[in-house]
Formats: structure tokens, sequence, C-alpha cells
């Protein structure tokens, strides 16, 4: 009777031992770096001149879930702002409001990791009835 | 005198037993050494011993294939080592709760905590597959045996793919940064006779 009662609740049926791990323990993983900036971003009208729209297309980058499209409307050096965030695909077309347009495009990973802005696209032009490139 | 072995066999047998109910009730998991009987087979007569528990440690080499970023999983590398003069074969490992996250540092030596992605931040790395609850269990793919004590393949690195996550609100601070995960709850490991497994090894729980 005592004999059945060798085999203590920390050992396992098959006679082996069990063995635990000590409490520190730990693994290590390393995360990459901050995305590049989409590379080869291009505008251009779309067919036919007369749509009055701009499609800019960029190169998809690594892990990004999301870009961020900038235009200026003074110059490729202006000062750009946010016209669409939140797009899934590597193109955008433009509204038909007439102006001058040069676009940068930059890439998000999650919510918090940005690119640096693309360089700048060439100008392409929005008039009154068509589009061109500048 | 035969008579008399066995008799002090049997008393260390309940006081075996004993230790083991009392240890298993303090925590079944505690940092400290555990002193159980075991069963010798068939003589029925028992032996003592003293069971060390693994070390795991957060090593940088091999080199991770998979790195993490917002929304993805990343390689987990650690090396473990095995005090005991017998090998001793991982089949699971518990995890803490999935809001237990890792600290990043700035190096690999895992020395200079990187500012603005430290485990209350939070840096939104922790295990993959890890649940809301603390020590849930993960199988391994293949089973993980560290040579014994002083022989081959012990320590044994593993590289275990795909298994830290990283949220996909994790800070721009975490980038190009190196985690130290948040320790495991428990291993499911076994001593005795097994083929060691060949160091480096790749492994991974992937449910």
């Amino acid at each position: 009777m005592l004999g059945s009662l060798a085999i203590a609740p920390a050992v396992d049926a098959a006679s082996n031992w069990v063995v635990h791990v000590a409490s520190t323990n730990s693994g290590e993983a390393k995360a990459t770096v901050l995305p590049a900036a989409p590379a080869s971003p291009a505008a251009a009208c779309t067919s036919p001149a007369s749509n009055k729209t701009i499609k800019v297309t960029w190169t998809a980058v690594t892990h990004a879930t999301t870009y961020t499209v900038y235009q200026s409307t003074t110059s490729a050096t202006g000062t750009y702002t946010p016209v669409a965030t939140g797009v899934t695909t590597t193109s955008w077309t433009s509204g038909t409001t007439a102006g001058n347009y040069w676009f940068k495009v930059a890439a998000l990973i999650g919510t918090t990791w940005t690119s640096p802005e693309s360089a700048a696209t060439t100008e392409n032009t929005i008039s009154a009835s068509s589009c061109a490139a500048n | 005198m035969k008579s008399r072995f066995v008799k002090i066999s049997t008393r260390i047998k309940v006081l075996s037993a004993v230790a083991g109910i009392v240890l298993a009730g303090a925590g079944a998991y505690a940092a400290t050494n555990w002193v159980v009987g075991v069963s010798a087979g068939s003589s029925g007569q028992s032996q003592s011993a003293t069971i060390s528990n693994l070390s795991i440690t957060a090593v940088s080499s091999p080199s991770p294939t998979n790195l993490l970023y917002p929304g993805g999983t990343g390689d987990v590398i650690v090396t473990i080592s095995n005090p005991n003069p017998y090998p001793v074969t991982i089949t699971a490992v518990q995890l803490p709760t999935n809001t237990t996250y890792a600290t990043g540092y700035t190096t690999s030596a895992l020395t200079t905590t990187q500012t603005g992605c430290l485990a209350a931040t939070p840096s939104a790395v922790a295990w993959n597959f890890a649940t809301g609850t603390s020590g849930s269990s993960h199988t391994l793919t293949t089973p993980l045996t560290v040579g014994a004590s002083g022989q081959a393949n012990n320590p044994l690195a593993v590289t275990l793919t795909n298994d830290a996550s990283m949220g996909s609100t994790s800070p721009s601070a975490c980038a190009n940064t190196f985690f130290s995960l948040p320790a495991l709850t428990g291993v499911t490991a076994t001593g005795g006779a097994a083929t060691s497994t060949t160091t480096p090894a790749t492994d991974a729980w992937t449910s």
C-alpha cells in the first residue's frame, strides 16, 4: 500500500521525471524598420482627357496596410497636404477641380508606422475641359 | 539487511510523495529545484533525486528570419539549458496572457530599453496565440529534446517560427527594436531517455 505512494504528483505514469522551467525565462524577437517611401510615384491624366482626372500610381511597400496621398498646387517643392488617407491599393484618382497638381505618397503599416513621403510626381494640369501633362 | 533497505526505501517513498504534494500545491512552476521520488520500476524500490528547472534564455543567434511589424508575426530565438543528468523533452509551452507585452531594447544585448516601446507603453508585442487567460497551453509542432548536462545539444538553440506577434497599434518607436518576450508560465517537459534534438533547431506552436 505504501508502495503506491511512491509516485509523487510531479512524476508521470511512465516513470519519467516532470521538469519545469525557471520563472525568469525569456525569448528574443526583432522588429523590422519603418517602411520606406513608396518608389516610382507617377501621375498621369486618365483617358480620355476630358475626364479631367489624374491617376497617381506607385510601387507597393512591403507590409504596408494603407497609403496616404498628398498634393501640392503650387510647385513640386511647395506645401503638400493629404488628399486621400487609408488607400489600400497602389493607385488613386483625383477629383476634377481645375489646377496644377504635384503628388507625393506615404506608406503606413498598422496605425503609427509611417514612411517618409515619396518623391514628387511630375506636374499635371486640369483645366475647365481637359487634363494635360506639363 | 535487505529488509532494512526496503524499509528505508519505503520511508523515502513516503517522504518524497509528501514533498511532491506540498510542492505541487505551492505552485507548479516554482523557480526552485524539486526533490521528488521516482519509481525505479519492477523492483519496487525507489530513489530520490534533485530535478532542476530548465533555463530558457533570450538570444540573438541565429538571426530571426521573420521580423515583427504591426499586424504581423516574427520569430523568437531562445536557448534552452538543461542542468539535469538526463535528456529532457519539451512538448508544449504555457503562455502568459495576450496583454502581457514584451519590452523593447535598443540592441540585441537587451540591456538598454527603447524609449516609447516598453511593456507598459505598450509595445503590443506578445506571444502569438496567447489568450486572455494566463497559462494557456500550446503544443509544439515537434517535441524538443535537450541533451543531458554536459552532453551535446545542451544548450539547445531554437528558432520559434512566427511565435511572437505585434499588434497593429504598436508605436513607431518599436521599429528596428529588439524584444525580450514575457516569461512563459510553464512548459510541459519530462526527463528520461531520448535522442536529443540537434542544435540549432526550428520549431513552433501554430495554434
